[in-house]
């Protein structure tokens, strides 16, 4: 049961909650609490589906979904920054707001109610050649991939690097250790956090394309199922560092093709449906608990 | 104008509200009172336009997925035209039926399709203070005065899939992707089971639950998953999740197959969909709607199965996929011996 | 990432520029995909309070709101931001259930009670894991509170399923048996959906409200949830009255759907609670987490969702409409400066005296 073909689906269902994760890492560094992922992810998702569907080419839906992220990032800004908007506040109505919006375009546009199928959709193109599916393991992380998977986790490894080597990076966690330092310094913290909200927004919207686009060529309501959150939580456990986050992020991608595969054991369903969201429960007390013992440790010396 | 007619008919409304509510303040404690009172009011409402005929139908789950819902809606659509109904669908959330129904009864509807048995609670509340509306609860096992319940028989329809199935497959290996643990659905991942293992005692068969029957990602990984293993014959009783089954199957190309659920759906993958578990809810609704139409609408409880023709295992036209003759051959033989009643395809899974 | 939250006071006047702006800004959506706004606004109205039977539904969908909404607010009073109720709600209610499906034989009296006890002492379980990650572990109790709403989902249908089945077909969508017949409420009037919950609902907001304006503790709760610092330095332990307000939260959603399947359903069914939770703290951040504003706010979502399934039911618009605005007026809230930033802020004044004068007027008429 336990070959290599899990790491592909695992790579696979962790690539959105990363991407999304990746994104909102900037938010965090940056010093603002953004939680719309899961509302920024399906309302991309969704005018990525739009998209392809009136035009054809999956190239413009990619656009389209990112360009609907950055429009979301945009409005959250408007509010809490502009407008004096509680972030928690606006993050959370804005998450059931896109979520109503969504329902509400998919009905008005395209006269359904439940999902959205049809042939003219395209997906996005996987990767598969002859020659990387023969390479022994290799092949089966990154055969049958879209492109966004790959881009994923360069990203997130390029994050790595943008964020402690870069005069860019070290501005933006001058911005989230301590504002008030970094504008005396003349960092422009506003404009900082401003560039930070759209990439954290463009990153959802690519995050929710790869789930209506990448996984299917479809668009249902409320298809994102709480991946947005997840991505919310494994950003917390990181403590925003972009490596922990790839670990966290394929833990979670694990604990999901997990689920797919245990039941063939003919477990209880609902039991193994848990799966995922029970390891973000427990993930919190385990990292938690260490950072705790650390903390005590550092004061006891 | 049109405006005054607005507040005119909300007046009107006002009004009806209150005559009822003072008519129900002067039956005092008696029950029948306030029934009375509509009955009449329905009556009077009747004479003015003679008798219209309205049907409504409430859906748990959303049309467009292209299975028993979209199978329900088309023998609506057909009714209507047919006999002049006119026509509601209402897709209310889990825990909103009551409301829904309630409302379709005060509109004057007279006769409302309740799909599947989530609706039964609120029905067989409902029913009772409506005794002029005429319920069809599909799936249940409701027997009230002005209520129809109709079950299918998808154990027989499965079973002669799953030997089917166990004919067709080149791996010997054949499972469900199941919405949900539930009633129908257990009774088809039975009959399919005892099916593949009546015409194939070695085969290797296997059933998944998605946990949703509107979660078209969770279904295609789950099809994935099962590709992966080396099953190559699928039949899904998932509604919309099964939208992403279609994506796995049609990605992984010609070796695999699908097996439809509901509807004919051979037309959806061609050359991938050999046969399908057809039970005929389309029939079901316009043939109701046709009997309320002449006046012999009847109450009760019924069981389709193959001996109605409600339920059959439905092969796909020469020209889109071919299936071969014998196999079409030994699930005729297999369908007479269930309507004879030599062969009891099973209800229930063992051991759940 | 910074997960502290306060619940900042929000005076009548903007949360009625932020309703007038969203309804606005709805009117706006409806008219662009070609439908007559006025038509399916009037439709909402009407469903939401044009008959008597419509507004007995409107208080229908207000009940659980009281009681999800005092939970929210309680739990924004103290601090804290409880964002699993709906799992505290779906697992306190199941516990209820099991109670109330068990032991027929007690009488309603002690049976109704009973219930009403297992429901909020397992809603407060639930809702003490989160309290324990954010006061012991020092971490956020939003993500594991999120999560565990998912878990409490899937869990409660596991239970039902493999051990509280109803029999025959009512089964097939995952329900327990009903409660002991003495145990369910029914209507007030018959035909009308609406029972003695909506009295517990009320109860439920007057303690509320003396809790908060009455008692030491509610003195402590809201100390410690404006100030920590503060609380801490006039001897007020924190972080007891964190851990105290998220049970006292939890245990209120618990109530909510335990009173929800006694008084509507008669038994437990997995999804029988579509977004209690959200729109409770919704209610909550509308009104500002204060007992009375909880109360009209929990009766303004009632409406809303009455009104929004007329709207499904009577016009092409879907009903996710009521969502869209809802969502858009909290941010409008929240956001209270969005009313000057668009140089809206003086003509707002002059167009809520017209707004509330319409009402009064649209009040009239119906």
């Amino acid at each position: 049961m336990l070959d290599f073909g899990i790491l592909g689906v695992t790579m696979r269902m962790a690539t959105p909650i990363l991407l999304a994760g990746t994104g909102t890492l900037y938010n965090d560094r940056a010093g603002v609490t953004n939680i719309t992922l899961e509302g920024s992810m399906l309302l991309g998702g969704f005018f990525a589906v739009a998209c392809s569907f009136f035009t054809g080419s999956w190239g413009l839906a990619v656009l389209a979904g990112i360009a609907t992220g950055v429009a979301v990032s945009l409005v959250f800004y408007f509010l809490t920054s502009v407008c004096g908007g509680d972030e928690l506040v606006v993050g959370f109505s804005m998450n059931i707001l896109l979520d109503g919006l969504s329902i509400f375009l998919l009905k008005q546009i395209f006269h359904q109610s439940g999902s959205l199928v049809d042939e003219r959709i395209a997906g996005v193109p996987q990767i598969s050649s002859g020659m990387l599916g023969r390479i022994p393991i290799l092949g089966d992380l990154l055969d049958g991939q879209t492109w966004i998977v790959y881009f994923t986790f360069a990203f997130a490894l390029l994050t790595w690097v943008v964020l402690y080597r870069t005069p860019f990076g070290l501005k933006v966690l001058a911005c989230g250790e301590n504002p008030q330092a970094a504008a005396t310094v003349g960092v422009g913290v506003l404009k900082i956090r401003f560039l930070c909200n759209l990439i954290g927004g463009a990153a959802c919207g690519l995050a929710g394309v790869q789930i209506s686009l990448g996984f299917l060529s479809l668009f249902t309501q409320g298809m994102t199922v709480g991946r947005g959150f997840i991505a919310l939580g494994a950003v917390v456990f990181s403590k925003g560092n972009p490596l922990r986050l790839i670990a966290v992020t394929l833990f979670f991608g694990f604990a999901e093709a997990m689920s797919n595969r245990v039941q063939l054991m003919q477990l209880p369903s609902e039991l193994v449906l848990m799966l995922p969201y029970l390891a973000v429960v427990i993930l919190t007390f385990v990292r938690f608990d260490r950072l705790r013992k650390r903390t005590q440790k550092q004061e006891a010396c | 104008m049109r405006k005054t007619k607005k507040w005119l008919a909300s007046g009107l409304v006002f009004v009806l509200a209150m005559a009822l509510f003072a008519g129900c303040g002067k039956a005092g404690e008696e029950q029948g009172g306030r029934q009375k009172e509509q009955q009449e009011g329905q009556k009077e409402e009747q004479d003015a336009g003679e008798k219209k005929l309205k049907a409504a139908m409430i859906t748990p789950q959303k049309l467009g997925d292209d299975g028993p819902i979209d199978a329900c809606y088309a023998g609506l659509l057909a009714g209507a035209e047919e006999f002049g109904y006119e026509i509601k669908v209402l897709e209310p959330e889990a825990g909103e039926y009551e409301d829904s129904i309630r409302s379709m009864c005060d509109d004057g509807y007279n006769l409302i399709f309740c799909i599947f048995s989530q609706m039964q609670d609120a029905v067989s509340r409902i029913a009772p203070e409506y005794p002029d509306v005429m319920f069809v609860q599909v799936l249940g096992d409701l027997e009230m005065d002005n209520v129809k319940t109709i079950n299918y028989k998808d154990q027989e329809a499965s079973f002669l899939c799953g030997i089917a199935a166990a004919k067709m497959s080149k791996t010997g290996k054949v499972a469900v992707i199941a919405g949900a643990p539930v009633g129908d659905n257990v009774r088809n991942i039975a009959g399919f089971e005892a099916g593949a293992r009546e015409a194939d005692p070695d085969i290797q068969v296997t059933h998944l639950y998605v946990g949703s029957f509107e979660d078209p990602t969770k279904g295609k990984e789950l099809a994935n998953t099962l590709l992966d293993e080396g099953y190559d014959m699928i039949l899904q009783v998932c509604a919309s999740s099964s939208m992403g089954i279609r994506e796995a199957i049609k990605e992984r190309g010609e070796n695999v197959c699908m097996i439809g659920n509901c509807v004919d759906e051979s037309a959806a993958i061609p050359g991938q969909v050999p046969f399908s578990n057809f039970s005929d809810h389309k029939k079901t609704v316009y043939s109701t709607m046709k009997e309320f139409s002449e006046g012999k609408f009847e109450a009760g409880v019924v069981n389709w199965g193959l001996e109605e023709g409600m339920t059959k295992c439905i092969f796909a036209e020469d020209d889109v996929m071919e299936v071969p003759q014998e196999i079409k051959d030994l699930v005729a033989e297999y369908e007479q011996k269930i309507i004879d009643g030599t062969i009891v395809p099973p209800a229930e899974l063992e051991g759940e | 990432m910074n997960f502290e939250f306060r619940q900042k006071p929000i005076n009548l006047r903007t949360a009625l520029a932020a309703i007038f702006i969203g309804t606005l800004i709805g009117f706006i959506m409806v008219a662009l995909f070609g439908y007559n706004p006025v038509e399916v606004f009037a439709t909402l109205l009407k469903g939401a309070f044009g008959s008597t039977k419509n507004i007995a539904t409107s208080l229908r969908w207000a009940t659980p709101l009281m009681f999800t909404g005092v939970a929210a607010a309680l739990s924004f009073r103290g601090g804290m931001f409880n964002f699993g109720i709906d799992g505290q709600l779906y697992f306190g209610s199941l516990a209820a259930t099991i109670v109330g499906v068990t032991l027929t034989g007690v009488p309603g009296v002690i049976l109704i009670p009973m219930m009403m006890l297992t429901s909020m002492v397992c809603g407060a379980a639930w809702a003490f894991v989160p309290a324990f990650v954010r006061v012991k572990l020092n971490g956020s109790e939003i993500v594991p509170a999120l999560m565990m709403n998912y878990v409490a989902i899937h869990l409660t249908d596991y239970v039902v399923h493999y051990h509280f089945l109803a029999s025959g077909t009512n089964g097939d969508s995952l329900k327990t048996e009903r409660i002991a017949e003495q145990a369910q409420f029914s209507p007030l009037i018959s035909g009308y959906q609406l029972t003695g919950a909506i009295f517990i609902g009320l109860f439920v907001v007057l303690a509320f409200w003396w809790l908060m304006k009455k008692s030491k503790l509610g003195y402590g709760i809201s100390m410690s949830g404006m100030n920590p610092t503060f609380a801490r330095y006039g001897g007020i332990q924190v972080d007891r009255m964190r851990i105290l307000v998220m049970l006292l939260s939890g245990a209120l959603a618990g109530l909510g759907g335990a009173v929800e399947i006694m008084s509507m359903r008669w038994r437990f069914e997995s999804g029988f609670a579509p977004s209690f939770g959200n729109d409770g703290i919704l209610t909550a951040l509308l009104g500002s987490s204060t007992p009375l504003g909880t109360l009209i706010g929990a009766m303004f979502m009632g409406a809303l969702k009455a009104g929004s399934l007329a709207v499904e039911r009577y016009t092409d618009v879907s009903r996710s409409l009521a969502t869209v605005i809802q969502g858009l007026i909290i941010c409008f809230v929240s956001a209270r400066l969005i009313s000057r930033y668009i140089g809206f802020d003086k003509i707002a004044e002059k167009l809520s005296a017209v707004f509330r004068f319409n009402r009064k007027a649209g009040e009239k008429d119906a």
